[in-house]
């Protein structure tokens, strides 16, 4: 339980794009600090956690779902967009097709996920590996802001899992995000068989707690 | 009597031939005039007739071996090679037998090498000097210029070997393989078979014993596959794995050539998918990480896609191809034909395109199960919504090769092999099973983190209550449409049967349905209709549905004999009725031996059974029975089910179509007529 005034939110956050950008790295970088060139493929969907001290009277809790990179060919993504809050779309800055897939998946989710005030849900664009960049791929900053407000993304970030650049930052400003969408909205009593994410060992369903 | 043929007459009188090298090879025998007219009578005839070939390559054998000593050798002088003398059982036998026994007998090349300093005891890199000039003057180098090749010939002794193997008789060696009444000669002469596999491995004498029946066995493959299942049952030899595999999944035909003919060069676009998922399959085994390792697992998974323009790759399929690739690492084109046979059997439509129905039936009766065999457990997942499309789906997709290291892989599907397209359902099952302590005690959150890095697991005992799940459960309960392989028993009435449900009916019962016919076999009941008498006569346990004595059953077996019994050894589980209908309609008509449970007044406003006398005696039976539900048509019988399981009724189930089907069968009786 948390102390005396402290609230705790959980989030439930996607991270999608295409296979082989890094997802799974630039989660294990997030919640371990810790970097591998060969993760698993993602079968379906992993998870992993990550607590944040927000401020001093808030804890946030992050449950990160890492979807497999072939699902977005699949059916599957419906039953794990279900009730997310926020999401980051990973493409690959060495390759061009990984990029194009971006507003394929930014529109499967719009498609399959609304917050519970039937706005998209917010979404930040991880420009990954930038280490390894050439010069040039990205075009101009300029250009990828315009990107961003036509495709609907909050935000974007060149983000590198292996030198650990971009990551938090990212992800603050996602949650930052998140945090005031979540107290803009009044949210509904989630129907009974959804899965239920703010719920903890089948307490009452409210996404923040105050003791 | 009729004349023998003169050229049949010959043809057995040339394979009688005593002296061993006087007598014809089989491939010298298949060119004698008997075969070659047979062949041609019939070619005549329209009738296309050939000998199976072996799908499996030829290895040299030791006498096979010919190199010409370089004269710098380490080690004993090479003692002179003693030319195939009658008494030498090794110079028949492949290299590679004889080097696996070699190792099992304390063998070590390596330890060799350093022995005769062939391996240098100083890293490479400290032979380097520390300086060079210029002019090419070296300094602070003890060893000047080296190189680190060595053409050097180093004889292993054969004699540890040797005397190990000393009290083995030339029966020992050639063992007959084809006699009369079924039993195996072998098997019940070694006890050891039944000690734990990790010491079976290491035995020599066990070992060579089942080297060389397996061996025999391939030799006559495909012609031997019943034999080399019945020996897979007990175990299954570790040198030979690759090879059995490929008969237990009846992979026969030119493999070879099939494999030269398909395209595996053409750039297709889901190559840049198999480069990204390559280097991150299994790369711990030194030979999947090396370079040309990964030109085989590419090669291999090209040449699956291209010969199966239906299927797709979906990321998973590589580590399905893993175990087949390391265990097949200089035969490709049986990697290849082991990997397709096993998809179409085990993953029947898992990699078309749109897979999704495909997976969610199988998920959905996976999570039946789950209810069947844990209730407990089910109730506690199913209310964090840790559902099984979250963790299941590398299980199944890629039969437990994305979650287990390649060494716990390889006693998995020793077993698997054995089984039908749904025995890993209860893989499932098991491994939760192995982990409910943990997971009952688990939130949403920590569950997740759990599969996320799947906790270490004791795979035998995994396997044994794997294979007691699957015998102690009816087979018409986790019926699927999607399962090809099934066809329903025949001389049973069609009513007697029950169709695959729909997914959303799946989704939404927790329990499974059972066909009236299984739960004829359970209960011990009888056809009284339409004359229908099979089925029944050798009803009781579970598994006599199945055919008499599946592998699975006779590996079961084989488990209990090593003394696990205790749980493993009740004979099939036996069935109750529960009928859940009125007490007027079950006065009317019901089943003998029923409990007579109407669902309005079953359970008590807190959900718990209400006192009476069938609910204590359906409370006594309650884990050692399987429990039926019978109802009207209609959603009682799934609710009273649902509500069995809340309370941790294992082994629930719903008669499919209920009273009726019972009524259509002429197995109800009115109260008072029982007999």
């Amino acid at each position: 339980m948390a102390a005396q005034g402290k609230k705790e939110h959980l989030y439930k956050i996607l991270v999608i794009g295409d296979l082989g950008t890094g997802k799974t790295s630039i989660i294990k970088r997030y919640v371990h600090q810790f970097f591998s060139p060969h993760y698993r493929a993602t079968i379906g969907v992993d998870f992993a956690l990550k607590v944040l001290n927000w401020d001093n009277s808030t804890t946030i809790r992050l449950q990160l779902w890492d979807i497999a990179g072939q699902e977005r060919f699949g059916n599957m993504t419906r039953v794990y967009y279900k009730e997310a809050v926020g999401a980051f779309v990973v493409f690959d800055v060495t390759r061009l097709s990984t990029f194009e897939a971006v507003q394929m998946w930014k529109a499967d989710l719009d498609n399959k996920v609304l917050l519970p005030n039937g706005k998209a849900i917010p979404a930040v664009l991880l420009a990954n590996k930038c280490d390894l960049a050439s010069e040039g791929f990205l075009g101009n900053i300029n250009q990828l802001d315009d990107y961003c407000r036509e495709k609907g993304f909050h935000a974007w970030f060149e983000t590198s899992a292996k030198e650990n650049i971009g990551i938090e930052e990212a992800a603050r400003s996602l949650v930052a995000k998140i945090l005031e969408n979540d107290e803009t909205i009044d949210h509904p009593q989630p129907d009974g068989d959804g899965i239920r994410v703010g719920e903890e060992d089948g307490r009452a369903p409210k996404k923040t707690k105050c003791c | 009597m009729q004349p023998m043929p003169s050229n049949l007459r010959s043809f057995l009188e040339a394979c009688l031939t005593p002296l061993p090298s006087e007598r014809p090879s089989p491939a010298e025998l298949l060119c004698h005039p008997f075969l070659a007219d047979l062949q041609n009578d019939r070619k005549k005839n329209g009738v296309n007739f050939s000998f199976l070939p072996s799908p499996f390559k030829q290895l040299h054998r030791c006498h096979d071996l010919n190199f010409d000593l370089p004269t710098t050798t380490h080690g004993p002088p090479p003692q002179p090679h003693t030319v195939a003398s009658e008494d030498d059982h090794f110079a028949d036998r492949r290299i590679r037998e004889v080097y696996y026994l070699w190792s099992l007998a304390g063998g070590e090349v390596e330890a060799e090498l350093r022995k005769t300093s062939l391996i240098p005891s100083t890293p490479p890199i400290c032979s380097l000097p520390c300086v060079v000039t210029s002019g090419r003057e070296e300094h602070g180098s003890g060893s000047g210029l080296v190189t680190h090749y060595d053409r050097s010939v180093l004889l292993l002794s054969l004699d540890q070997l040797r005397k190990r193997l000393e009290g083995m008789s030339v029966a020992d060696y050639y063992p007959l393989t084809e006699t009369s009444g079924g039993t195996m000669p072998g098997q019940e002469r070694h006890d050891s078979s039944s000690l734990p596999l990790a010491i079976k491995e290491k035995d020599v004498e066990y070992q060579f014993h089942r080297m060389v029946m397996f061996t025999r066995l391939l030799e006559s493959y495909p012609h031997s596959r019943s034999l080399v299942m019945a020996e897979a049952v007990v175990d299954v030899c570790p040198l030979v794995r690759a090879e059995v595999w490929a008969a237990l999944l009846g992979v026969k035909g030119d493999i070879q050539e099939e494999y030269a003919a398909i395209d595996k060069d053409t750039e297709q676009l889901t190559d840049r998918q198999i480069d990204v998922d390559i280097p991150r399959c299994h790369q711990y085994d030194t030979l999947l990480s090396s370079r040309d390792g990964h030109c085989k697992f590419k090669r291999i998974l090209k040449a699956w896609i291209g010969s199966h323009p239906a299927l797709v790759y979906w990321q998973g399929l590589d580590s399905l191809c893993a175990p087949f690739l390391a265990l097949n690492f200089n035969d490709e084109a049986l990697a290849l034909a082991c990997l397709s046979t096993f998809i179409s059997k085990y993953l029947h439509n898992f990699f078309l395109k749109d897979n999704s129905s495909i997976m969610q039936e199988y998920l959905a009766v996976f999570s039946q199960m789950i209810a069947f065999h844990e209730p407990a457990l089910f109730n506690h997942l199913d209310s964090t919504a840790f559902n099984p499309e979250l963790y299941a789906i590398p299980w199944f997709l890629t039969m437990f090769t994305h979650i287990l290291p390649l060494h716990k892989i390889y006693y998995l599907w020793d077993t698997l092999l054995l089984g039908n397209c749904s025995f890993p359902l209860f893989v499932g099952v098991s491994i939760l099973q192995h982990l409910r302590d943990d997971l009952l005690t688990f939130d949403f959150n920590e569950c997740i983190l759990m599969f996320s890095d799947m906790p270490d697991i004791d795979i035998q005992a995994c396997i044994h209550d794997a294979v007691r799940a699957y015998l102690a459960t009816p087979p018409s309960t986790y019926l699927r449409k999607h399962d090809h392989t099934y066809s329903p028993p025949t001389d049973v009435p069609p009513e007697a049967l029950r169709e695959p449900l729909s997914l959303d009916v799946l989704r939404q019962e927790s329990c499974p349905h059972i066909s009236a016919h299984d739960v004829i076999a359970l209960c011990g009941l009888e056809y009284h209709a339409l004359g229908y008498g099979g089925g029944a006569r050798e009803s009781g346990p579970t598994h006599s549905l199945r055919s008499p004595s599946s592998p699975l059953q006779r590996r079961a077996e084989v488990g209990r004999r090593r003394g696990k019994s205790g749980k493993g050894g009740r004979k099939g589980r036996k069935g109750v009725l529960v009928d859940i209908r009125s007490q007027e309609e079950f006065r009317a008509g019901h089943v003998p031996g029923s409990l007579s449970l109407p669902h309005q007044l079953a359970f008590q406003p807190d959900g718990s059974l209400t006192p009476s006398l069938p609910s204590s005696s359906l409370s006594s039976v309650r884990t050692s029975r399987v429990i039926i539900v019978v109802a009207n048509k209609g959603k009682s019988g799934p609710e009273f089910a649902r509500q069995l399981v809340r309370l941790r009724f294992p082994h629930v189930c719903v008669l499919h179509n209920g009273a009726a089907v019972l009524r259509s069968l002429g197995l109800l009786t009115a109260l008072g007529e029982d007999p």
